[in-house]
């Protein structure tokens, strides 16, 4: 459930987040790169003019009818690079992760011997190096 | 070894003169003769088992021995009075003979002796001791409502009963039980399709018991493994059982066919019903069977020697039972 | 692999080409039958019927699928599952074949079912979510044209026989019979995305560009006009209101949505969708040949429309969205003339193939006798074609380079620049020798002036609103923006995959859930095979008991049971 709020939200990060999101949608209505960066720098111009409010109640509202704004001029269609999630090709190609070698069968394994031997030993050179950098992991205590 | 041999010319020799002979005497004989030729055979020194089952057989066929005599006579007394065959006394009669071949009430020694025999001698005592004592049931009118009642009480025993079990030769014999609820009614209507039962039932019979006796299981549990060894012999081990449950593409189901529409045909219904419904039971453990064998499929073992049956006749016989129905038609050419 | 299934169907396509030559001009039809069985008198046939309706539209989707193959080699390389996706077209094919050759309801269906079944899997063909979804609501909107056809072939039973073709006059005049022929027209517009269906189209571009070529242009969505041609004598006055009406909204309402799309493969897929009801509404005027004359054109230049299409998403990385797009002219010249061409040719450009199929269907429309509202959304979806087309245009082939700066946007594409190059002299010539081969004699039309040039001012003008639609300068405010509400209610079909899939899902999901709950979970299991088990269980236990001492009670009861006898006789 990613919609559900897990962590506290300050302030300062609502108007990061809804300034980006003001941006994307620009970049959805106006397809001309000149257009867009037109308007982007008027929509600026509007958080610029909010941005002196000390008083806590009335920016709260301000960016109450900012979000209202932005989720009520959302485009139907969102402009999307392809891989992105929600783009047409999201997951279209799907690698898979490496470890699922590790989880391979001993006899499936025994028929590459020469790969698997050196994997076995870059790992240990990546823990060795892991540890180096970081320490040893402190037993997880129960 | 040798003695073996002699016991079962005489075993197959007893029961020939039981179902080919003209007086009750004769009959008798024979039956004592194929009792007193399994005996030896079933008897073995190494295990305690065997000496057990031989003697719980030897002591219930006798006593249907015993009785079958004693009312033979009391009817030859009788018979002199009036021709009348369909009374009490015939009901005796198939008492003892319904105990001979282990029918529903009287089957409680069946799956006793069952469990102290070697899967050869289970075969014979599936099968061929059955020949004799249906032949012969066949000979005297056999009560319509007498025989329902049999019929009905060993389809329920054997499918209650076989849901229970772990040991394989139980089952087979609460299965036989089952079967000898189908023969009993193909006696009862035509006489015809007992015979192509009973071949068939022989058949898939050999099948399993040969599946079974070569790779030495006795219970559910050994099943698991046992076959990962070659896929095909699994295959038709699952094949040979869905046959012997009845299920259309393989040969088991023709027999059932042919009764039900005679059974139809002869308006009894209800019998018909109930036997087709109690046989989902069987099926029912057939296929839990089954499962075991074929799905629950373990990591495959590589040095795992057992003999596989792998001999043409095997393969002809399984072939036999499980894509004979494409070429069952081909039996009216001859019959 | 997939030059060799190239070579077979354009052989395949040439031969069926000149077969059907030979039939049109010898006015000669084959029929063979092959029984299968018969029951009760109603005889299971495998039918075909090559005529030159049937051997021309066979050719031309030869052609088309060859071309297409070829592409789709360039296309997928580097695929994976290229060999699954090849036979999967090939099956395709191999089903529209089945189904353009079968005059019997029951051989139709084999094609039908075929073509649904594959689409399916063609839909599907890229596992990720989004295709999931456009491949299910594919399958399930067919579904229901399938089961209209299964009910009318079980309607036809009562007739004693399949074979369609020697009912369709009875069927428009009698009652029981015109059942069958609103079946059919339900399942063909399901299958041609007609109005309530129309929601799958738009999804099912999920599916890879060369199968979206094939599908949109001649097979899948084609085929329930082509089962309308073959059932036109059977749909009676009403039928046909019905169906003018219906092609009309699709035809307005796809060409309006095309408008405000974004997608490239999804306006176009909008274009053949308000083609589809050009060629329904035109049929459902008794122009049965204009229809299919315009099938077959439309074909040809959708055909090589996608395959730009898909060449563009090639070279922009899997990017379908035309904001992304512009100036590629400079980048892909051949592709973007291919492009224009078959563009223009869907206008209706003068001597393109559109040309000659679209300015003839207007005019026979404009000499019948039909009210305003039918006559005003003709032109109007005319002005509507041109009009997103030009926006397409512009939006694609000229205007500022909108990508990435990183790119590698060329025209370096051979094998499917040779697939294109094969069907851009049908997009040119074909309009011309279709027109010259199917209509020994010319249309007769008659029409004051204003009505004959009004085809030539809807486009112009529809042209001009187009670009001037899609340039907008610094100042100009976004009037699509301003406009929201009704923008949001053209783009998404008028709302049509919300009430027609989720509204008319909405209840009986639900009910769904509770049956599965309360029944299926429920009651049944609880007294159905739960009960039987536990009780099969219980018994066996208690008889289980019966035999720890069984021997003594079994020769005693035995034994009481003879004397029992012996005391009654």
């Amino acid at each position: 459930m990613a919609s559900l709020p897990t962590g506290l939200v300050s302030h300062t990060r609502r108007v990061q987040s809804l300034y980006k999101k003001a941006l994307r949608c620009l970049e959805s209505w106006y397809d001309r790169r000149e257009v867009y960066r037109y308007h982007a720098v008027l929509m600026r111009k509007r958080f610029d003019e909010n941005k002196d409010i000390r008083d806590m109640r009335v920016a709260k509202d301000l960016i109450a009818q900012g979000e209202e704004e932005v989720f009520q001029k959302n485009h139907w269609h969102p402009r999307k690079f392809p891989e992105s999630p929600g783009g047409v090709a999201y997951e279209r190609v799907v690698i898979p992760p490496d470890w699922m070698v590790d989880h391979w069968h001993p006899l499936e394994k025994a028929q590459y011997p020469t790969y698997f031997a050196k994997r076995e030993e870059l790992k240990k050179k990546f823990v060795d190096e892991w540890t180096k950098k970081y320490g040893k992991p402190s037993p997880i205590a129960h | 070894m040798y003695y073996k041999f002699i016991f079962s010319s005489a075993l197959i020799l007893g029961t020939l003169i039981s179902i080919s002979s003209y007086s009750w005497f004769s009959m008798w004989m024979g039956l004592e003769v194929n009792l007193l030729s399994i005996i030896p055979m079933m008897a073995s020194t190494k295990n305690m088992l065997s000496s057990e089952a031989t003697l719980k057989y030897f002591v219930t066929q006798t006593m249907a021995s015993t009785i079958l005599l004693f009312t033979v006579i009391m009817m030859s007394i009788q018979l002199m009075y009036n021709l009348n065959m369909n009374s009490y006394l015939t009901l005796i009669l198939n008492t003892t003979l319904f105990t001979k071949m282990g029918a529903a009430p009287f089957h409680f020694w069946f799956p006793e002796v069952m469990e102290g025999l070697s899967w050869i001698n289970s075969l014979i005592m599936l099968t061929w001791q059955k020949v004799a004592p249906m032949i012969l049931s066949m000979y005297f009118t056999l009560n319509l409502m007498y025989t329902s009642i049999i019929i009905i009480a060993s389809m329920m025993i054997s499918g209650i009963m076989g849901l229970n079990q772990t040991s394989l030769r139980k089952i087979m014999s609460y299965s036989s039980i089952n079967h000898i609820g189908w023969m009993l009614s193909s006696i009862l209507i035509t006489e015809t399709i007992w015979l192509y039962y009973f071949t068939i039932y022989l058949l898939i019979s050999i099948n399993i018991t040969m599946i079974l006796k070569t790779l030495n299981i006795f219970y559910l549990n050994q099943l698991f493994m046992s076959m990962n060894k070659s896929p095909l012999i699994k295959l038709m081990f699952t094949l040979n059982f869905m046959s012997l449950g009845g299920l259309p593409p393989f040969i088991g189901f023709l027999p059932k066919w042919l009764l039900i529409q005679s059974l139809v045909s002869k308006t009894l219904i209800s019998i018909s019903i109930t036997m087709t419904l109690m046989t989902l039971m069987t099926l029912y453990f057939y296929m839990r069977l089954t499962f075991s064998t074929i799905l629950l499929e373990m990591n495959e073992i590589l040095f795992y020697s057992h003999p596989m049956p792998n001999n043409t006749f095997v393969w002809i016989l399984n072939l036999t039972t499980i894509i004979g129905l494409a070429f069952s038609t081909l039996i009216f050419n001859f019959m | 692999m997939c030059f060799i299934y190239f070579v077979v169907m354009c052989f395949f396509s040439i031969v069926s080409f000149f077969m059907s030559l030979n039939f049109m001009i010898l006015d000669y039809e084959l029929m063979l039958e092959f029984e299968v069985m018969s029951i009760n008198s109603c005889g299971i046939l495998m039918t075909f019927l090559f005529d030159w309706i049937s051997l021309l539209f066979m050719s031309f989707v030869l052609f088309i699928s060859s071309m297409v193959i070829l592409y789709s080699d360039e296309y997928m390389l580097g695929d994976m599952f290229l060999n699954r996706f090849i036979v999967l077209v090939c099956l395709f094919v191999l089903s529209m074949m089945l189904l353009i050759v079968s005059p019997n309801l029951i051989s139709i269906l084999l094609g039908w079912d075929g073509l649904g079944l594959v689409s399916y899997c063609l839909v599907v063909y890229y596992q990720n979510i989004k295709s999931y979804n456009a491949g299910m609501i594919t399958a399930l909107s067919n579904r229901v044209g399938d089961v209209a056809l299964l009910m009318s072939i079980a309607w036809m039973v009562n007739y004693g026989g399949f074979n369609y073709i020697y009912y369709v006059d009875v069927s428009k005049m009698d009652y029981e019979m015109g059942l069958i022929s609103w079946l059919v027209v339900l399942a063909a517009m399901t299958k041609s995305a007609q109005i309530p269906f129309s929601s799958w189209l738009p999804a099912a571009m999920a599916a890879p560009t060369p199968v979206s070529s094939l599908v949109h242009s001649s097979t899948l969505v084609t085929a329930g006009v082509y089962l309308l041609i073959r059932f036109n004598f059977a749909l009676s006055d009403n039928l046909m209101w019905f169906l003018l009406f219906v092609g009309s909204l699709t035809m307005f309402m796809a060409g309006l949505g095309a408008n405000y799309e974004f997608d490239l493969k999804k306006i176009i897929a909008l274009s053949t969708l308000s083609q589809l009801g050009l060629m329904m509404s035109i049929l459902a005027l008794g122009e049965y040949k204009l229809a299919y004359f315009h099938l077959l054109t439309h074909a040809l230049f959708k055909a090589l429309l996608f395959m730009c299409a898909g060449c563009v998403i090639h070279n922009l990385n899997n990017c379908q969205d035309i904001r992304f797009m512009g100036g590629l002219v400079m980048q892909l010249p051949l592709t973007c003339t291919y492009f224009i061409v078959s563009n223009l040719s869907l206008c209706g450009l003068p001597f393109l193939a559109g040309f000659y199929s679209k300015d003839l269907i207007l005019e026979v429309l404009s000499m019948n006798y039909l009210n305003l509202y039918i006559y005003l959304v003709f032109f109007l979806s005319t002005g509507l074609t041109v009009c997103y087309t030009f926006r397409l245009i512009y939006y694609v082939v000229v205007g500022d380079f909108n990508y990435l700066s990183i790119n590698m946007v060329k025209d370096s594409s051979f094998i499917m620049l040779k697939g294109m190059m094969g069907l851009i002299f049908f997009v040119i010539m074909g309009g011309s020798m279709l027109v010259w081969l199917m209509f020994s004699t010319p249309y007769f039309i008659c029409l004051p002036f204003m009505m004959k040039i009004m085809a030539l001012i809807v486009s112009l003008l529809g042209g001009w609103v187009g670009y001037e639609l899609s340039q907008f300068s610094l100042t100009s405010s976004l009037s699509s923006l301003n406009w929201l509400e009704s923008s949001v209610f053209f783009s998404s079909m008028w709302n049509m995959p919300f009430i027609f899939t989720f509204g008319m899902n909405y209840y009986p999901l639900i009910l769904g859930k509770k049956i599965y709950m309360m029944i299926d979970q429920g009651w049944s299991e609880h007294l159905g095979s739960q009960n039987i088990y536990f009780n099969m269980k219980n018994s066996s236990k208690f008889f289980q008991i019966m035999y720890n001492n069984n021997l003594k009670i079994f020769l005693l009861l035995t034994f009481l049971w003879v004397i029992f006898m012996f005391l009654y006789i």
